[in-house]
């Protein structure tokens, strides 16, 4: 059940967004209907049938979809997956983890041009390319959460005669899947930013059709396209959120 | 070893570098024996190096020198200050964590000793640092140990919890006759607890004297306004005191 204040916060971002739309509405539809900075309403309304026929937006947005969650679930599997081992290479060998930090200068956009430019708009290519992100942002994660794993729990353990190996899967392991889930409500995020970024590098999918309605100056295209890229954002979130409340259930 | 001993700690020392590189004393020559049965304490102040002493013993750190000596067979569990319970386990799955089989008749003695009888479903993260503790005292019974090393763990329970969790390591002790080591600053505390004491200073840590408790085996919380409590709280403070006086004596020379 949601606290008060939560059920407050929901409320009131409801009533400001109604209030932005009456203003929206209003003001384009009305006072304003032709103009360089926003659509009219209707207009907006008429381009997501152009957009459905013309720009393919079906087999668009299920590609881009695909790609981001695809990238996300993989990404967390791969990491669970391999658990013991990262961790135990983190904890042993924690040097080897240190040199990948170096990306972290590097913008993303560097990458998708190179995977564009050697991949040309492969699918595959995105898929790995929007992988490699998950995979070493949800590493670094669990690098960076390994110093904060309480350290009661490790003796605790020792002391009931758990073995390494015990101490990896069972405590160490839970113990990082907070920060885990963390990252991956915040590389949700980034991960719609730098596939969308790739494709319309690429030219394909979402992202594609957001370059071609910049070049034919498709304002309302690019507004309905923003409004729907919201809205399954806000739709992943939704289910990161509630998976993070069932499966990390003790925080 | 003498077979009234369960353990023996001779001459240890644990030294360590600071983040200057600085050789740090932590402890010296630290000596005492345990006996089989008992509840004994070591008091020091925070800071002493108590903690890094009960680890050592429960061989989670190792000692620069000095030896220690079990009795033969001894099974020891050290539970730690800090509530060590695992949040993303019930209560039962905690218990019995890592162990096959379970012994399910022993499960339901354990647990209706430590009063957690009712709560097997329960998850331990919203839970009080007492509750919490009773777990891992369960987690530890339920391995048949014969001697338990605790960690200063009433340090951040109420004072009603407190008593509970006194009167429950008591019961423990006289029902299971399981030796206890505990660690704690709260002098009081060792007196009501204890068979033994010994008095621990810091900078490095060092045995300064060893008091034993003159009270009844059998004790209820009332010991403690009582005139030999008080009398031996004094005993313990003054030696403290003289010890702190002494220091400062040499330290002005």
């Amino acid at each position: 059940m949601n606290s008060l204040p939560e059920h407050n916060e929901r409320k009131n971002i409801f009533v400001i967004f109604l209030t932005f739309l009456f203003v929206y509405v209003v003001l384009f539809e009305f006072i304003l209907p032709v103009n360089k900075i926003l659509p009219k309403p209707t207009l907006l309304y008429e381009s997501y049938i152009s957009l459905w026929f013309d720009y393919n937006l079906l087999f668009a947005a299920a590609v881009t979809t695909t790609v981001v969650y695809f990238a996300l679930i993989i990404g967390y599997l791969f990491i669970t997956f391999f658990s013991m081992g990262i961790v135990k290479l983190m904890i042993e060998a924690p040097g080897l983890f240190n040199a990948p930090r170096i990306f972290r200068y590097f913008s993303p956009f560097f990458f998708a041009l190179l995977f564009v430019y050697w991949f040309d708009d492969s699918f595959l290519a995105e898929m790995v390319f929007g992988f490699l992100i998950a995979f070493y942002a949800f590493g670094l994660a669990l690098y960076k959460s390994i110093p904060a794993i309480k350290i009661e729990y490790v003796d605790f353990a020792k002391s009931l005669g758990a073995g390494k190996n015990k101490i990896y899967s069972h405590i160490v392991w839970k113990s990082c899947q907070p920060s885990l889930f963390g990252e991956m409500k915040k590389l949700h995020y980034s991960l719609w930013l730098f596939i969308l970024t790739y494709e319309f590098i690429a030219q394909t999918a979402v992202g594609g059709i957001y370059r071609t309605a910049l070049q034919y100056n498709d304002l309302a295209a690019i507004f309905a396209l923003g409004i729907m890229v919201c809205i399954l954002i806000l739709f992943g979130n939704f289910v990161i959120g509630f998976l993070k409340k069932k499966i990390i259930y003790w925080e | 070893m003498s077979s009234e001993n369960i353990l023996v700690v001779e001459k240890l020392f644990k030294e360590y570098s600071d983040n200057v590189g600085y050789r740090i004393n932590l402890l010296r020559g630290i000596t005492f024996k345990v006996k089989k049965g008992d509840v004994t304490t070591i008091i020091a102040p925070t800071g002493s190096g108590k903690s890094s002493l009960l680890k050592i013993i429960s061989g989670l750190e190792k000692p620069t020198n000095g030896d220690i000596a079990f009795a033969d067979n001894t099974k020891h569990i050290y539970i730690p200050s800090k509530p060590s319970s695992y949040p993303w386990l019930n209560v039962r799955e905690n218990i019995v964590f890592l162990l096959s089989p379970i012994d399910n008749d022993k499960f339901v003695k354990i647990i209706k000793l430590v009063g957690l009888d009712g709560y097997e479903d329960h998850f331990p993260h919203n839970k009080s640092v007492g509750f919490r503790f009773r777990i891992s005292l369960a987690s530890a019974l339920i391995r048949s140990p014969q001697l338990l090393i605790l960690d200063e763990p009433f340090n951040e329970m109420d004072s009603i919890t407190k008593s509970e969790i006194y009167l429950l390591i008591k019961e423990v002790n006289e029902k299971l006759g399981i030796t206890f080591i505990l660690g704690t600053t709260n002098i009081s505390e060792a007196i009501f607890l204890s068979d033994k004491v010994f008095l621990m200073k810091k900078n490095p840590g060092e045995i300064i004297d060893e008091v034993d408790i003159e009270l009844e085996k059998k004790r209820t919380i009332d010991v403690m306004d009582t005139e030999k409590f008080v009398e031996t709280r004094r005993k313990i403070e003054s030696i403290f005191k003289s010890h702190k006086t002494q220091k400062l004596f040499t330290f002005s020379i």
